[in-house]
């Protein structure tokens, strides 16, 4: 287990165990450890918070609906983060064109109030993490969605390329290579001058 | 180096860069999910999922009226369950006749449930000895089904139970 979760693997075996019984407290801890980063996921993929907020608790609840069925083979997070995979391309799938056309302007300043509610730098700074906040949204909405998705997933899900290259059924070259385009060209376009 | 190599360290390079640049969590209020989620885990209840470990010492019958009564209540609706427990008096002495798990469809609505359950789980405690057997078994039962109920984070607790029985025994005395 990795990510926000102050348990050892042993207390979160317990916790998955425990879940996998419906038990309440279970599921608590579960949407403590994970909902930041799934919201993240959401919200980078396809820009608009209030949908991110829907889409991850969509994924809880479905996880309560399939956590019986859910075998230790593989990963919780990864079978976690192949769920919100999965949600983001039936999103996808039925309106292609709204998705990540851009983060909208309130999100974003909603979403740097939040981050910059806990830091302590001036003006100044918040300014400029506002500006960066908006253009790596825009920068990934200008990605094609597969190439998104990978860089997503590894940095939110924790995934690795085998995971992914599973789970999108996607020989394992060919994730690699969307990785290394997309975060080469992410780089490139944040990096150039505007 | 391989080639396959080289991509995987620029990879791991800009993955460092991409991590200082992209926050790794973001802000969310989790009290609403942990609401949804609870009503989706007593729709799970609901469908015959009940937490192994709710019914602690009951015994298989009790187990099997447990999950009877979240069936039928599911086939009714998808509101709340609400375990009354009945007493009924027949002829001149006090005997306890039959437990029923009553599937109250919305019960601030004053609606009942459908009169097939009822049956139900009556039969299932048919089987129990008109004796202290099945008073002990009730009581664990109403033991189980309060802690489900703190479970699911209350509105029916041990008040409910204690002053719906009298209500229950003026509706049943009919039809039990």
């Amino acid at each position: 287990m990795s990510g926000q979760h102050s348990a050892t693997e042993q207390d979160w075996a317990e916790v998955i165990r425990k879940a996998t019984r419906l038990e309440a407290e279970a599921f608590d801890e579960i949407v403590d450890a994970y909902s930041g980063r799934l919201f993240g996921f959401f919200q980078r993929m396809l820009g608009g918070r209030e949908e991110a907020e829907d889409l991850v608790q969509e994924v809880f609840v479905r996880i309560v609906k399939g956590i019986a069925d859910y075998r230790e083979e593989g990963r919780f997070e990864a079978w976690l983060f192949r769920i919100a995979g999965n949600l983001v391309r039936d999103r996808l799938r039925r309106e292609p064109k709204e998705a990540a056309t851009g983060i909208a302007e309130q999100d974003c300043a909603q979403d740097l109030e939040l981050r910059t509610g806990r830091q302590t730098g001036g003006a100044g700074e918040s300014l400029e993490l506002q500006e960066n906040v908006d253009r790596m949204q825009k920068c990934l909405a200008k990605l094609p969605s597969m190439e998104r998705e990978v860089i997503l997933m590894r940095h939110y899900g924790e995934l690795s390329f085998a995971e992914i290259a599973e789970y999108t059924e996607a020989p394992l070259g060919t994730v690699l290579a969307r990785a290394h385009r997309g975060l080469a060209k992410l780089r490139q376009w944040m990096e150039s001058p505007t | 180096m391989s080639e396959g190599q080289r991509q995987r360290d620029e990879i791991a390079c800009d993955e460092e860069w991409f991590a200082g640049v992209c926050e790794r969590s973001a802000e969310i209020d989790t009290a609403r999910i942990k609401r949804t989620l609870r009503i989706a885990l007593e729709e799970r209840w609901l469908a015959g999922h009940v937490p192994c470990d709710v019914p602690v010492g009951l015994s298989a019958r009790t187990r099997q009226a447990v999950r009877e009564a979240l069936l039928a209540a599911q086939g009714g609706d998808q509101g709340r369950i609400r375990v009354i427990r009945l007493r009924s008096w027949i002829g001149g002495g006090l005997a306890v006749a039959a437990a029923i798990c009553f599937a109250v469809v919305g019960p601030w609505k004053g609606s009942t449930p459908p009169v097939e359950s009822e049956l139900s789980f009556a039969r299932v405690f048919e089987e129990f000895q008109v004796d202290g057997e099945l008073d002990q078994e009730l009581n664990r039962l109403r033991d189980a089904f309060l802690e489900l109920d703190q479970s699911v984070a209350g509105g029916w607790g041990e008040d409910f139970w204690e002053e719906k029985v009298e209500d229950a025994l003026d509706q049943s005395e009919g039809g039990v």
